[in-house]
């Protein structure tokens, strides 16, 4: 047995008879059992995307390190090889972490796609084909040919909005996973996949039925999610949203926040000033008058008063920037 | 700087074709596309064959090439689309031949008729545009061309005028070949039903087609007022031809040691009152007409999809392997009379003793004798 044939029986026919199978009981639409099998697939291998993704955000965060050892050690590759295997370890990433996963997950996300195409059989001779694949399920006869129809896609005809759509979610989805490196090679290389990427699968997914680029809008959109919730945030497209040209150096959100606390900061603690000045004086004109030391106490009293109120003014900028550290 | 830059493109550059060339070969190139599997048609000492993009008239005799003809250009629906497949000049149906003209109806939607004797093409139906395309054939009858239409439309085409006398639409897919008996012509659908038109207007003639749970891609076979047809869902019917009722069916759920496994591809032929119903499951299903009862299970190991002729009183049927094997009528006994080694799936032609076998490798069509098994000649078309 070689291994296409080993290929074919241990991955496509399973997932071509499940998918055949499926497009039955989801009301006979394939379009939504492309969609169903999507992700009942990234989730039961989410653990995996989890550590690759994991791992992706550990080795960005080690990236001005990085880039720090390449300044240092940039005439000595050796070394720079070596000081970098020694920050990982030190660190607790490996390289690998972010490449393993993936290449596992690899042989399904191909078995998967090449079902539907399968299954597709948008030309009679691979329909014919079609029939070395089909398990003797009797489901699987009665619910062939599927129907491609899906909303207002026909699956075994290339779509230009969806290619659009595959082109734009795999832009987000490359995006958040960028960092801003300080290489300028890398810069470069990472801008022109950036760019080329998402081209060439507008262009794939033109020339491919459209039930393959529901297949990656969907997966695109999984990972996307999987990456916010996983990694965090919007990652490098969040970066590029605060740097984009167009909505100029707007502050964000939280900078905008804390500029606002700080002048309010500023503004109670030169009023509990000024009030704190005028209070002393007409303390010590009172005790120039009674001429006891109560009045000292009374002035201890009265600046422990306003030392809740100065100390506010004090503690809240420490009090904002804790919460501030907590919520980073 | 300018020089790295340009090395980083190139890298990028390679990595995306790498990943173009990765996808392809995992979805496009592995998938078969459509190149089509036409049989071929003798009349008068000459075999008609098409091919992906030609038709030729070859002498029976010796397999000389009386002329050769390169389908007109058509501009394929599909385009060079890897997912549509390129339809253009793609042929699946048998050319059919009547009265002194070869008609030819292609997979890109359009019916070419060639004069027999030099080749040369007379007319296209449509002239311009198409029609959707043809995958089971062209069926003629007192000068009409019936042929159904991969959108769903049986159509009824006048030669003479070249005008459609009638359509019906299926609203389903159409591969099968129509068949007519007496005023009637017989379709099946990718919807599972099997229709029954009269042939003048197109109007239904039962009250509801027959349902099967399967679509069916062959046209139906008739003997004495029942038709018999094979369907996908793994089952052989058959029905009165009057009413559309199911006299009988064989199928997984009959009680039987060894049930058809897979799809009903090719049409079955009758013979001195039995059916012989080729199987993808590699066996040929042997049933009495009357009441469908298995009368036996011929193995032959290997998928067929290729229709059996019935020569000289027997019945020769072609593995998809390229093995053609022999079966005696009288006691159901079957003998491998010829393994050519090449993939057939078209449907096989018989005459004087000799079958012609067009093998989807190659593009070869063979003349082989139905008793020795000696190869008579082979021509390999442009």
């Amino acid at each position: 047995m070689d291994i296409g044939a080993i290929w074919d029986v241990v991955a496509l026919q399973p997932m071509i008879n499940v998918l055949i199978a499926l497009s039955d009981i989801l009301f006979g639409s394939f379009g939504l059992t492309i969609i169903v099998l999507t992700i009942v697939i990234r989730g039961v291998m989410y653990p995996l995307t989890r550590k690759q993704l994991n791992a992706t955000k550990a080795m960005q965060t080690l990236q001005p390190k990085i880039a720090e050892l390449q300044k240092k050690h940039a005439k000595d590759k050796q070394k720079l090889a070596a000081e970098q295997m020694k920050l990982y370890k030190e660190s607790g990433v490996s390289p690998a972490g972010c490449l393993l996963p993936m290449l596992v997950q690899m042989p399904i996300w191909i078995a998967l796609y090449q079902s539907i195409m399968r299954v597709l059989a948008v030309t009679p001779d691979s329909f014919l084909n079609l029939s070395q694949y089909l398990y003797s399920w009797p489901i699987v006869y009665s619910a062939l040919p599927v129907n491609d129809n899906f909303l207002w896609l026909n699956l075994a005809d290339p779509d230009f909005l969806l290619a659009i759509l595959v082109g734009a979610s795999m832009w987000v989805q490359q995006k958040m996973s960028t960092t801003a490196s300080t290489n300028p090679q890398q810069k470069a290389q990472g801008q022109t996949m950036l760019i080329m990427m998402p081209l060439m699968f507008i262009f794939l997914s033109l020339t491919f039925p459209s039930g393959l680029a529901l297949y990656w809008v969907v997966s695109n959109i999984i990972t996307i999610v999987m990456q916010y919730f996983v990694t965090g945030g919007w990652g490098g497209l969040s970066f590029a949203i605060n740097r984009n040209p167009s909505r100029g150096n707007r502050p964000d959100k939280r900078d905008k926040k804390l500029k606002e606390r700080v002048a309010e900061v500023e503004q109670v603690k030169n009023k509990d000033v000024k009030a704190l000045q005028a209070d002393i004086v007409s303390i010590d004109t009172a005790n120039e008058e009674c001429g006891d030391e109560s009045g000292r106490e009374e002035r201890q009293d009265s600046r422990g008063g306003y030392k809740t109120s100065f100390d506010r003014t004090r503690q809240k900028p420490r009090g904002g920037k804790s919460r501030r550290s907590k919520r980073r | 700087m300018r020089k790295n830059k340009g090395i980083l493109l190139g890298k990028a550059l390679l990595i995306a074709a790498l990943l173009v060339v990765i996808l392809s070969s995992a979805s496009c190139v592995s998938r078969t596309g459509a190149s089509g599997w036409s049989g071929s048609t003798v009349d008068s000492g000459t075999v008609y064959v098409a091919s992906a993009g030609s038709l030729a008239a070859i002498n029976s005799s010796n397999g000389v090439a009386k002329w050769e003809r390169g389908l007109p250009e058509d501009a394929s629906s599909g385009g060079a689309s890897c997912g549509t497949g390129t339809a253009s000049s793609v042929v699946y149906a048998n050319p059919v031949v009547d009265n002194g003209i070869v008609y030819l109806g292609t997979y890109s939607g359009k019916i070419h008729a060639f004069n027999v004797d030099n080749g040369n093409l007379l007319w296209t139906y449509p002239s311009e545009g198409y029609v959707q395309g043809i995958i089971g054939g062209l069926l003629i009858n007192n000068g009409i061309i019936y042929f159904g239409a991969v959108g769903g439309v049986v159509a009824a085409l006048n030669i003479a005028t070249q005008e459609i006398v009638w359509h019906y639409d299926t609203g389903d897919t159409l591969w099968a070949l129509p068949s007519i008996s007496g005023d009637t012509l017989y379709i099946a659908s990718f919807d599972k039903k099997l229709y029954a038109l009269d042939i003048g207007n197109g109007e239904e003639k039962w009250s509801e087609p027959f349902q099967t749970n399967g679509p069916i891609i062959t046209a139906p076979v008739f003997s004495n007022g029942t038709i018999y047809i094979g369907s996908l869902d793994r089952s052989l019917y058959a029905i009165d031809e009057d009413t559309g009722e199911k006299i009988w069916s064989f199928s997984t759920g009959s009680s039987t040691d060894n049930p058809p496994e897979k799809w009903f591809w090719a049409t079955p032929v009758i013979a001195n009152g039995y059916i012989y119903a080729p199987n993808m499951d590699g066996h040929v299903y042997v049933l009495d007409v009357r009441d469908g009862k298995l009368v036996t299970t011929l193995d032959l190991g290997n998928s067929v999809s290729s229709s059996p002729i019935l020569l000289s009183g027997k019945v020769v049927v072609a593995t998809q392997d390229g093995r053609i094997y022999s079966i005696n009528t009288e006691n159901q006994s079957s003998i491998l009379i010829k393994s050519l080694g090449m993939t057939v799936i078209s449907s096989l032609t018989g005459s004087d003793g000799i079958i012609y076998i067009h093998t989807k490798t190659e593009e070869k069509i063979y003349a082989v004798n139905a008793e020795s098994g000696v190869t008579i000649w082979q021509y390999e078309i442009d």
